[in-house]
């Protein structure tokens, strides 16, 4: 009978929890997370018989066996991954969105901006000299800058917004895996009862945190999660037990990384994979990239217009300058670079960079670093220096293997973009050239002109590479073939150059270890005559020094050598000086040279250690020096001697620098401003070099010039070269000659000593005029001044602060001064040829004379007296000097005099040119001789602008077609060429084309436009650019194209998104149909329950009832 | 399956929003009149479209440079028809000077030759509206034609000629130089000359009474010369009007074009839109009735 109490009982009870259960779900139908719960009822069985009677097979009830929680790991699991993936789309979709809006921002974006400038160009091109179109034109144009500056500008804030969102999200996860933590190490302590709600909070935690990342959810036995970042177990770990692992994240410019780990072991992940924090990423990326095409189209914006710009001519008669002004390329040192490496970037023409971004990463095993552009095609490569299109980059530092370089020229294009003008007339709307027939033409033929890269450079050595830029013999340059030698480069404005005769040389070389017991030399030479002289010199070192090191260095040989210090003996036994041989020694090291003014050598030795010798290698003498010729490389002959024909063929070759079509053309030849005005001195003889002549009639003078840096004795440095000095002046005059050396005017000797020394030796053989006075009281009160004359001049004698001088005449000429006796004595300095006497002035020639002839104890009219020359008789001719000038007269009354100049130096022929043009001069050599030549030179500054020349195509000969180009300025013929079967040329730069027949003598004038206010023509040329053609122009459409590219990834990820949502609902419904509390199934749970609880009540009742018959029965 | 309530409310709310989000587009799509409100909608079509604006601007920029031109070509044209008939006259007036042995009617012809040789330098030195000369090449600036102490006219301009795009292959002339006009005259000689110099001879020949060696056949030539640059500018006025002609057909086509792709097939829109609307209301209306169905209210 218990039994049916108790079942009934256990009923009640058990019905009772199941309510409540069925409470809790009803409670909680709207709780997130709420998982929900479901009573097990169990029967208890009642197997267990006792003494007084049989088990019974009834049981003894029911019971709550347990509250079970519907949870369902692999729905679950799905809902989050549809989740994670959601919100991947989601997060990007609404980047790209933005995007989207930035660069189509309404009706007006760079696209429309772009198209307004170019109808703005337009405009200007129809009416180029008004300043409205200028103006509105000027206006778009910035527009199209602030376009780009703005689209940068919120693409920028907008990256940086993602950044910081997704920092956030980082934030918020980090959060959650913290919490998540807590809820593990509850887990880990908790009683079964409470752990339902903590594992609903579990689930919830792991739900919230699928939203920034995919995570991958393992479960151990006591329900505590073990969180792992992506798909699989492979993902970094960010929970763990009660113990959560922080993510980080950093932006990079072109992407967001993410880390995770403990403080200070953070390594990057690659496994946020879905959720929103990859969404961030996307984003990011994708910001980044459209960034790169906005900037790449700034750039070439930029760059193609302002190069197409740069060509015109703007209103103020100014070459266009930039349209829009960009960054400059940009360096950035790679991010992961181990070593320490820097590169700077020379920007040589901006115009052709290309805009697009160019790793370079160094090689270890090569020592180079090598260019990629972005697809990885190999672009350059270099070790210092690598070079790409338009720019130089020069790497420093200590690269690691690997490590890279990158170099952006677009980079912040955009967004630093600026339109340059600042004034209407500043667009350059005007070509720089205008090409016309000239009015009087008897044709009506046309010509189109284009540039041409002008001829291609010589590649013959350029004279700054060649000649040390001194007139020297130790500086001189020897050639070993008569053709071209050099070329002077457009950038020199003067040059000097000379052509030298060759001295004898005998050079030694002698071993270091080998100099220091040098003993003696030997030297053989020869005179004209074919005379030897053998001079042998004692080198013993000790005799010169007590230091007892034996010789340091051969210069110091050659020292004693030039001073006489050393000095060597004869055949004869005789002593003999280096300077008695005429020589020079340069000594430097274990070099030592010597050369011969004179005479030729026929041998040189040296001895040294015990009687090892070195002999010396032998230069001979050449007495005849290579004529020098200055070319065009068109064949303008500038400077040097005319050439015969068969010259002019064998030497107008393209082999030594000259144009194919080069003819030759002598008009110019050592006319002084004739080609382009270039300045041209020409000397082609000693005696021109040293003495300039001019004689006429009775008289003539003669200008001398001391060549100190080339005559002089000399000695090189590097004891490779010397030089004797071997220069001399004669003067005939009259059938008298005399000749002046170094010994008479000495080594440094200005222009005038030479004159001087040579005027001298004139005056030398001639007897030296006296004047003396009488005694006087007094000397004369200063101021005093009586006038002599001499040799035709006038003299003053003076007193001046009590002294006597001579003024007037010939400076040096007189000189005078009172005796002891106070008697004025006056004689002349040297000689008069002339015989001329020193008489003083009368005062019917000079008023007041006579007095002052009597105070200096003279009598007006009175002569001198001549000192007497035994085998003289005067010269029929007087000679003056002034500076470096003697002048001559004829004094014996003939009509003509005769006189005549020659001159020795080591200077054979000598060209001067002054104010040379802008284009490569060919130097050569030719008709043999020394080739021994040395030059001096101005370079203009760098940068120094060329001028553009106005030309003149003429046309020579119509049927043969040939035509000359002249240079409008100057009349100077340039270049003659012959029109191809098109009536196409080319020549100075310029292509000519023309059409039509030509007549001869017609004129077509290629010249710099200006005051062209009306020319539209290079605006023509710039909206060319509004379309693209060749790789060039079409910025609307490229921009067009970023549109399309963006809208296209809009859509796909929209429709992405789209699915990725059906599915995350549809997991969600599926889970939740297992999980989630319906109404309806609570309601119905309700109704079941409680029936079944009356029930169980009846039970009871029904216990009583029996119970109570039993009693009753009692 | 049985339904979570939670699940059914969130999903029946987040449709809801997503018609609403299709109703606003569309709604914006009415607005605007164009199909294409954003890029993504059909990125080719937009890229497409873009191209298509970027053509038709420049169309009707041609037309409008053909306008501007117009003006130029004619203002050239009135000048030489001025100087073709001034020159006719000079030719009519030598003949009857050659004829006329009269010196007082050759000298009163000469002075009305020379006046209008002043007529012709007149316009030769014309300028348009704004005050540029017609007839100074790309000097547009000053006076091109200068009468020095001799009497002697000389060209400053230079023998630059204006052009402007009609096409992005084509160019219209715009304008004739000063030396092309006036002074590339070709003479009896088979060379050229200036009319200025014709004229000049004519007067000094005629002052001198030299009746044999007056230019006449220089005239004649010169008058033929300015007709020859008439019928040129009217050539040039002739391929802008074909090039107009060109053009608005072409820009006709584009705007068409841009319309077929852009433009909003308005009553597939409205009729898209109403269905939307109902969509949206019907689902409200059911979500209304659903949620309040509950086995709840049936328990007494």
């Amino acid at each position: 009978m218990s039994n049916l109490f108790d079942i009934g009982r256990s009923g009640l009870q058990s019905y009772r929890r199941a309510l409540a259960v069925t409470g809790q779900n009803i409670a909680n139908v709207n709780t997130e997370g709420y998982k929900r719960r479901e009573a097990d009822l169990h029967e208890v069985s009642g197997i267990r018989g006792d003494v007084y009677g049989v088990s019974s097979n009834a049981g003894l009830g029911v019971r709550v066996n347990d509250v079970k929680r519907s949870f369902d790991e692999f729905l679950l699991n799905k809902v989050r991954d549809a989740t994670a993936s959601t919100e991947t789309s989601t997060t990007y979709l609404r980047a790209l969105e933005q995007i989207q809006a930035i660069l189509m921002p309404g009706d007006s974006n760079i696209g429309t901006s772009l198209e307004q400038f170019f109808a703005g160009l337009h405009d200007i091109s129809n009416l180029p000299a008004e300043m409205g179109p200028r103006i509105v034109a000027k206006k778009r144009g910035e527009a199209v800058a602030e376009n780009f500056n703005e689209v940068a500008r919120t693409l920028r804030s907008l990256k940086e917004g993602l950044a910081t969102q997704a920092r956030q999200g980082v934030s918020d996860l980090n959060g959650l895996a913290t919490s998540l933590a807590n809820v593990n190490s509850q887990l880990t302590s908790s009683d079964s009862g409470s752990s339902k709600s903590l594992l609903d909070n579990r689930d919830k935690l792991i739900d919230k945190m699928s939203k920034y990342a995919q995570v991958n959810v393992t479960l151990d036995n006591q329900g505590r999660a073990t969180i792992r970042l992506g798909q699989s177990i492979a993902g970094p770990k960010i929970v763990e037990a009660s113990r959560s692992i922080n993510i980080s994240m950093e932006n990079v410019d072109n992407r967001l990384v993410y880390k995770v780990g403990l403080p200070g072991q953070q390594t990057t992940t690659n496994q946020i994979i879905n959720g929103s924090l990859a969404g961030y990423s996307d984003g990011y990326r994708t910001v980044f990239e459209t960034q790169g095409e906005i900037d790449e189209l700034a750039f070439s914006t930029a760059q193609q217009l302002n190069e197409v710009h740069h060509k015109g001519l703007n209103l103020d008669g100014n070459q266009g300058g930039d349209l829009f002004l960009s960054n400059r390329p940009i360096v950035e040192i790679g991010v992961s670079n181990v070593g320490q490496s820097y590169a700077e970037v020379d920007v040589d023409d901006i115009s052709s960079i290309a805009p697009k971004a160019v790793t370079f990463t160094y090689a270890d095993a090569t020592g180079k670093w090598t260019a990629t552009d972005r697809l990885g095609t190999k672009l350059a490569t270099g070790g210092a220096t690598a070079t790409l299109p338009g720019m130089t980059l020069r790497f420093f530092g200590e690269p690691f293997d690997g490590d890279q370089i990158i170099i952006d020229p677009t980079r912040a294009a955009a967004e630093g973009m600026t339109f340059a003008l600042q004034r209407g007339e500043e667009f350059a709307a005007a070509s720089t050239r205008l090409v016309y027939s000239g009015s009087s033409n008897a044709s009506t033929a046309d010509l189109v002109v284009t540039d041409t890269t002008g001829p291609a450079a010589s590649g013959l050595d350029d004279v700054k590479s060649l000649f040390g830029n001194s007139i020297s013999t130790i500086a001189s340059t020897s050639f070993l073939t008569d053709g071209a030698v050099s070329v002077v480069p457009g950038n020199i404005d003067n040059l000097d150059i000379v052509s030298l005769f060759q001295q004898s040389v005998a050079k030694f070389t002698i071993a270091d270890d080998s100099l220091s017991t040098v003993s003696s030399m030997v030297l053989v030479s020869e005179d004209a005559s074919g005379n030897q002289t053998t001079a042998t010199f004692s080198l013993n070192h000790a005799s010169f020094s007590d230091t007892g090191t034996g010789w340091p260095n051969a210069s110091e040989i050659a020292d004693l050598l030039n001073v006489g210090a050393i000095t060597g003996t004869l055949g004869d036994g005789s002593s003999v000086s280096l300077a008695d041989l005429g020589g020079q020694a340069a000594g430097s090291g274990g070099a030592l040279s010597i050369s011969l003014g004179s005479n030729d050598f026929v041998s040189g030795t040296v001895t040294y250690g015990s009687g090892s010798t070195v002999t010396a290698e032998l230069t001979a003498q050449e007495t005849t020096a290579s004529n020098i010729q200055i070319f065009t490389r068109e064949g303008r002959h500038i400077a040097g001697s005319a050439l015969s024909a068969s010259d002019q063929a064998s030497l107008l070759t393209v082999a030594n620098g000259f144009d194919a079509a080069a003819l030759y053309n002598s008009t110019y030849l050592n006319t002084d401003g004739g080609y382009l005005g270039v300045g041209v001195s020409h000397k082609s003889t000693s005696t021109e070099n040293l003495i300039t002549s001019t004689v006429s009639g009775a008289g003539g003078t003669f200008d001398f010039l001391r060549l100190g840096d080339i005559d002089a004795t000399i000695s090189a440095s590097d004891g490779k070269a010397a030089h004797y000095d071997t220069s001399s002046y004669t003067l005939t005059v009259e059938g008298v000659s005399k000749t002046v050396t170094v010994t008479d005017f000495g080594k440094d000797a200005s222009h005038a000593d030479v004159a001087a020394a040579m005027i001298k030796k004139f005056r030398d053989d001639a007897p030296i005029a006296a004047l003396t006075g009488t005694a006087v009281s007094s000397i004369p009160a200063n101021g005093t001044s009586v006038s002599v004359s001499f040799e035709n001049n006038q003299y003053q004698i003076s007193m001046v602060d009590d002294e006597v001088v001579v003024t007037g005449g010939e400076e040096g000429r007189l000189r005078a001064f009172f005796g002891k006796d106070k008697v004025l004595y006056v004689s002349s300095t040297s000689g008069t040829i002339s015989s001329s006497n020193i008489s003083v002035l009368s005062e019917s020639n000079l008023s007041g004379n006579s007095t002052a002839a009597t105070a200096f104890g003279l009598t007006a009219g009175g002569t001198g007296t001549l000192q007497t020359v035994a085998g003289f008789s005067t010269y029929g001719f007087e000679l003056t000097i002034n500076g470096a000038r003697i002048s001559a007269t004829l004094s014996d009354g003939s009509a003509t005099m005769s006189a005549s100049v020659s001159g020795a130096s080591a200077v054979g022929e000598r060209i001067t040119l002054t104010n040379l043009p802008d284009e490569e001069l060919l130097i050569l050599v030719n008709g043999g001789g020394a080739r021994k030549l040395a030059a001096s030179y101005d370079t203009l500054p760098e940068g120094t602008p060329v001028l553009p020349r106005d030309v003149t195509v003429k046309v020579l000969d119509a049927s043969a077609g040939t035509v000359e180009f002249i240079d409008t300025a100057t009349s100077t013929s340039l270049a003659t060429r012959t029109l191809d079967s098109e009536q196409v040329a080319s020549a100075v730069g310029l292509n000519v084309n023309f059409s039509g027949s030509l007549i001869a003598n017609d004129e077509f004038f290629i010249s710099a436009n200006s005051n062209a206010d009306g020319d539209a023509r290079n605006l023509l040329a710039l909206t060319d650019l509004q379309n693209s053609s060749n790789g060039r122009g079409g910025f609307q459409e490229v921009f067009a194209g970023m549109i399309s590219e963006i809208g296209s990834t809009l859509q796909s990820t929209a429709a992405t998104n789209e699915a990725a949502k059906q599915l995350r609902d549809a997991s969600i419904e599926v889970e939740s149909s297992f999980s989630g509390v319906s109404l309806d199934s609570e309601a119905a749970n309700l109704i079941q329950q409680q029936q079944a609880y009356q029930a169980s009540a009846r039970i009871l009742s029904a216990a009583r009832e029996i119970f109570q018959v039993l009693l009753d029965a009692v | 399956m049985q339904v979570s309530n939670k699940v059914f409310t969130q999903q029946s709310i987040e449709s809801f929003a997503d018609l609403t989000n299709q109703i606003q587009k569309k709604q914006e799509q009415v607005a605007t009149g164009k199909g294409l409100v954003d890029p993504s909608d059909d990125p080719v079509l937009a890229a497409r479209v873009m191209v298509v604006g970027d053509q038709l601007g420049q169309t009707e920029q041609f037309i409008r440079n053909i306008d501007l031109s117009y003006v130029k070509l004619s203002l050239t044209e009135t000048a030489l028809e001025q100087v073709s008939n001034l020159t006719t006259r000079s030719y009519e007036l030598a003949l009857q000077a050659a004829s006329d042995s009269n010196s007082d009617g050759r000298q009163s012809i000469a002075i009305e030759i020379e006046g209008l040789l002043n007529n012709i330098l007149d316009i030769a030195n014309s300028s348009d509206s704004s005050g540029r000369a017609i007839f100074g090449g790309f000097k547009v600036g000053e006076k091109p034609f200068e009468t020095d102490s001799e009497g002697n006219v000389d060209y400053t301009g230079d023998r630059g000629v204006h052009e402007v795009k009609i096409s992005n292959a084509m160019r219209l002339q715009t304008t004739l130089d000063g030396a092309t006009v006036f002074e590339r005259v070709p003479n009896s000689a088979g060379g050229v000359t200036t009319i200025f110099d014709t004229l000049k001879t004519m007067v000094t020949e005629l002052k001198a009474g030299n009746g044999s060696t007056m230019p006449i056949d220089d005239l004649r030539k010169a008058a033929a010369h300015f007709a020859d640059q008439r019928a040129w500018v009217g050539a040039e006025m002739n391929k802008a009007d074909n090039q107009r002609g060109v053009l608005e057909n072409r820009q006709m086509a584009l705007t068409e074009n841009i319309g077929e792709m852009e433009d909003a097939d308005l009553a597939k829109i409205v009729t898209d839109l109403q269905m939307l609307l109902l969509n949206k209301e019907t689902a409200q209306k059911t979500f209304a009735r659903i949620s309040q169905l509950s086995l709840f209210d049936l328990i007494a």
